[in-house]
């Protein structure tokens, strides 16, 4: 299940958090509802977010 | 959780904005371009939040493109709809005195009504987006909660 979550506190502070979405997606979910809101101030991806895009491994080895 | 993302709140909607009135007893009228205060400056506010210090120049004080009035309370001050040095819309009034009734409704420093504002515009995306919507109230933050499969 995908959740989006606005938390707005009383000095009209904005945190809007995302979970159940796969790696980039989420951010494209709420990029227009951040741009409706306001200026994006700062922006943390999680583990979820990093997992699910892949890691790319480069191997080295000499002879 | 697959992002957090932090958000300076701008006035954008005034849809959202007039909902968001109503929500708090007050009511936006459009187009009204005055908005009542003291009537002159007096010179007794120096904080950050001045609104000269804004974009709104003291000649200009009880002006605005529309304004922000107390349901059933007309000896309340009023809010101004106005534009900062940015372009952007944004909120002013007079504070003396809580507004005489205006910051019951609005709250101090109109945190109460931009709260609702915000809370408007995001259920009111995430009901576009096809999201079931939830609004509760969470240690005094209101929080809009959108779910989907």
């Amino acid at each position: 299940m995908k959740k989006v979550t606005i938390e707005i506190d009383e000095a009209g502070n904005v945190v809007i958090a995302t979970a159940g979405f796969s790696g980039g997606e989420c951010l494209k979910e709420t990029a227009d509802i951040e741009r409706s809101l306001g200026v994006t101030t700062s922006d943390e991806k999680t583990p979820e977010f990093h997992k699910t895009l892949g890691a790319k491994q480069t191997v080295s080895a000499k002879a | 959780m697959s992002h957090v993302a932090k958000v300076t709140l701008k006035i954008k909607d005034l849809d959202a904005l007039a909902e968001a009135c109503r929500q708090c007893g007050l009511e936006l009228v459009r187009g009204q371009r005055t908005y009542k205060w003291y009537g002159r400056s007096v010179g007794d506010y120096g904080a950050d939040d001045l609104a000269s210090r804004h974009g709104h120049a003291v000649t200009d004080w009880g002006k605005c493109e529309h304004a922000i009035r107390v349901q059933g309370n007309d000896r309340a001050y009023e809010i101004g709809v106005v534009r900062d040095t940015a372009g952007d819309l944004s909120l002013v009034y007079d504070n003396w005195m809580g507004g005489y009734g205006l910051e019951d409704k609005a709250g101090k420093g109109l945190d109460k009504l931009k709260q609702f504002y915000a809370a408007t515009v995001g259920a009111r995306m995430l009901l576009k987006k096809g999201y079931n919507v939830v609004r509760s109230v969470v240690n005094n933050n209101l929080v809009v909660t959108g779910t989907k499969a």
